[in-house]
């Protein structure tokens, strides 16, 4: 499926200066700087050494291209019997990313010569069948929540700071507008927040702040003190679930305890547990993290719930889809990989759809996908 | 409860930000912190790494990729050549008793700062916005604000330090423990835990989270315990201060690194030849050599040389462990260096902390300590090699003689978790304000 390109606005400069340029593409600039250190059409003996983790198909890649690009730069290559010029060159890396560092050592004299160069993207991991993953957009700020709507060509975004409008035109999210947020109180260290529209009201539920407004004909909103309650799940209105005041927990009215999130009655409660609404521990649940949504059966009638699961996870996370039958919690699907921890998981405005927003823990961008599921067979 | 020496770290520790759980981090809790060096006064620049940042912020900040990026400050533009700065403040940050902060009380507080580097500087306050000029370009200015000396903090008779940071101090008594209270109000969002305590002294290993300095003797620490584990940030070398180039020359080429990598260190740092570590710098093994003590004899037979002192810090048992491995080398190459422990040598050993992941800042800081700033005053970090042909003239100068990085290293209890924000929080100490703990 794919990835939908998001358009030039806010965090994009972030983002562009992240992006991967192949190291390959380091070797003419390299090769450049390194025959200007030698004399002309010189014999070099060449010595390589990679002190990264980047992989060693690039790395082998890299090799090729700049000894190609030596060779045109006038550079003979040649075993390391007596030649007239010694060239060692590694690839390193540090706090901005990789560096090429050549040491051309000609008799006694050893020259240096240095090429910064962005560290390449981390490979994403894919997901396996049944959770079909749609990605929608990436940025560098953090995503709370978003709707689509117009056949998912619009679409919403709810920041920390503030709700930007997008049209999907040739392939990209282009800006419509933007209205800016202004949290009546600083938001908690774990943001979290929900965008709701309900016949052309749009609502932006932040802990301790509830602003309203309208999509259209322009993106407005006001903010006011107070957190107001919302639906947790478009299809299951009984559920009214409100912030706590600065704090990344939902608490209802009737529920003793304030909980993470919650779908077809089991609840991801703050202290960890798993539980239903008398407060009793789910069998099969024990693994679970603390974000789960409800989304419908394309293949039963059996309620499902994607759960994140739990652990000390750096660099990735993991979702999985469960059937829940008289009140225990048996796995539906393969759990699916993720390349970093999942910063929020909603029902989406879409039936038999979930929002999912990831943060990648290395390029540190906030992923934004829908989840769907698919019958296996 | 089964105790292990802690030569078994290597097994168990974290790299920086590995805890990362799946689930979302809990509010409330106090951590109990042990930290092994007292500290007597709130000046934010005397504080542990640890801590500064937590209580008092600055315009702005180095993060781990080495970039400045905004704190206080949320934007800025040079003007007139870098002659004249303009900052805009972050709207609606609090300082811990309440007052907002603004250009008119943060003004004349940064000028006082900006005074002791910028004689001529001046500092002109209006609504958010702060414009610092002065004659001369001030290409350094960024750094210099991001460092703690320049923090933005007031204090009155009864509070030795108000800032704006995640945390306030609820209570202080100097060299013995320092409380922290979580600030409700903090721009960025009240930290997870509700307080933290920290006890000065010998760290116990029942603590939440103590430091584990190096030190000859092996610590014997729970087997529970997590080791949370720096980029290697302290720089342990030798500085001249009377011996000959040539003498100098032969105990460079005569001290073995390994040892006090694999034996004294116990494999937790790493060997030495440049002022910046590898990760820090990129290059730093163009700077590698192997030990040759045959010819730093050669160097040391015409020179008839004296006895010489190796100074290390007094109540520091590694570096005297240190020190002692350093005499052996020389005694290989025909150097009688005696240590002592003692303030002034003809040789020194220092131990100097990296305040940050930008390797220019660094440089020059260093620079700065050997009394050669104008080795550093043509720093790019855009071109590498201006940082390389810097540090390579600075050890040419005959003046330093790296040996040694080491990280700083963190027990964490079970109970206690990291939330790191952003791959480019710090790699350099645990931020506590994204700690939290269980129940």
């Amino acid at each position: 499926m794919a990835r939908v390109g998001f358009a030039l606005w806010f965090g994009l400069a972030a983002l562009v200066r992240m992006q991967a340029q192949p190291a390959a593409q380091a070797a003419a600039p390299l090769a450049a700087r390194i025959s200007s250190l030698l004399p002309p059409r010189a014999t070099v003996s060449l010595e390589f050494q990679n002190l990264t983790a980047l992989a060693p198909a690039e790395s082998s890649s890299f090799r090729s291209a700049l000894e190609a690009e030596l060779r045109t730069a006038g550079v003979e290559i040649a075993p390391a019997t007596q030649p007239e010029s010694r060239l060692r060159v590694v690839i390193s890396e540090n706090p901005r990313g990789l560096l090429f560092v050549a040491e051309a050592t000609t008799k006694d004299v050893r020259q240096i010569a240095m090429l910064p160069w962005n560290a390449p993207a981390p490979a994403e991991a894919k997901p396996r069948i049944r959770i079909v993953q749609k990605p929608v957009f990436e940025q560098a700020e953090p995503a709370l929540d978003f709707l689509l709507s117009d056949s998912d060509s619009q679409l919403l975004v709810l920041s920390a700071t503030r709700i930007a409008a997008f049209r999907l035109t040739g392939g990209k999210w282009i800006s419509t507008g933007q209205a800016s947020l202004t949290p009546t109180r600083p938001l908690p260290r774990d943001p979290r927040g929900r965008l709701e529209m309900a016949a052309g009201d749009l609502r932006a539920y932040l802990p301790g702040t509830t602003c309203s407004g309208a999509a259209s004909p322009s993106l407005r909103l006001t903010c006011a003190p107070g957190s107001e309650a919302w639906p947790l799940s478009p299809r299951d209105p009984a559920l009214q679930v409100r912030w706590t005041a600065d704090r990344n927990t939902l608490e209802a009215d009737g529920l003793r305890g304030a909980f993470y999130n919650a779908a077809a009655g089991l609840f991801a409660s703050a202290d960890g547990k798993i539980e239903n609404r008398a407060s009793e521990p789910i069998v099969g649940a024990e693994k679970w993290g603390s974000d789960l949504a409800g989304i419908e059966n394309p293949c039963g009638s059996t309620p499902l719930v994607i759960a994140t699961l739990s652990g000390d996870a750096a660099a990735s996370d993991q979702i999985q889809v469960y059937e829940i039958v008289n009140g225990q919690a048996t796995p539906a699907s393969e759990a699916l990989s993720l390349p970093g921890p999942v910063t929020a998981l909603w029902p989406a405005e879409t039936a038999g759809q979930a929002t999912l927003v990831i943060r990648n823990s290395k390029t540190g961008n906030y992923a934004a996908s829908r989840l769907g599921l698919a019958c296996a067979d | 409860m089964r105790l292990r020496a802690w030569a078994w770290l290597a097994l168990t520790s974290l790299p920086p930000l590995v805890v990362w759980p799946a689930t979302r981090p809990r509010y409330g809790g106090t951590l109990a912190v042990d930290l092994s060096a007292a500290f007597n006064t709130l000046d934010p620049a005397e504080l542990p790494a640890m801590l500064s940042p937590s209580i008092a912020e600055t315009l702005v900040r180095i993060n781990a990729r080495g970039e400045i990026e905004p704190c206080l400050a949320v934007s800025w533009q040079r003007e007139a050549e870098g002659k004249r700065w303009r900052f805009s403040l972050r709207p609606r940050v609090v300082f811990h008793d309440g007052e907002t902060l603004n250009a008119l009380n943060t003004g004349p507080l940064l000028l006082a700062v900006l005074k002791k580097t910028y004689p001529d500087v001046t500092v002109t306050s209006g609504g958010q916005t702060i414009v610092i000029q002065s004659e001369r370009a001030l290409p350094d200015l960024l750094p210099q604000l991001a460092d703690s000396r320049a923090a933005i903090v007031r204090k009155t008779e009864t509070n030795g330090l108000i800032g704006t940071g995640p945390f306030r101090v609820a209570s202080w008594e100097p060299n013995r423990r320092l409380t922290l209270a979580a600030f409700e109000d903090y721009w960025g969002g009240r930290p997870f835990l509700d307080s933290v305590v920290i006890n000065m002294g010998p760290a116990r290993a029942t603590a939440d989270l103590f430091d584990i300095p190096f030190a000859a003797a092996r610590r014997i620490l729970p087997e529970t315990v997590r080791i949370w584990s720096s980029q290697p940030r302290e720089l342990l070398a030798l500085i001249a201060s009377d011996v000959q180039p040539a003498a100098w020359q032969a105990l460079a080429l005569a001290i073995d690194r390994a040892p006090l990598v694999n034996v004294l260190a116990q494999r937790r740092g790493e060997a030495a030849f440049g002022l910046l570590p590898q990760w820090l710098s990129g290059y730093a093994f163009l700077f590698q050599s192997s030990p040759d003590a045959a010819r730093a004899r050669q160097l040391v037979a015409p020179l008839r040389l004296a006895a010489l002192t190796l100074a290390y810090p007094s109540n520091d048992s590694f570096a005297r462990t240190v020190a002692d491995r350093i005499a052996l080398n020389a005694r290989d190459a025909g150097i009688n260096l005696q240590p002592a422990p003692a303030a002034n040598g003809n040789v020194r050993l220092i131990r100097w902390q990296l305040g940050s992941a930008d390797a220019a800042t660094e440089l020059a800081r260093l620079a700065a300590m050997l009394g050669t700033s104008d080795r550093a005053a043509a720093l790019d970090l855009a071109k590498p090699e201006t940082l390389y042909e810097a540090e390579r003239a600075m050890l040419d100068s005959n003046r330093i003689l790296p040996l040694l990085y080491l990280p700083s290293l963190y027990g964490l209890a079970p109970r206690v978790h990291i939330r790191e924000t952003s791959p480019k929080a710090s790699a350099l100490t645990p931020r506590l304000e994204n700690l939290w703990v269980d129940p």
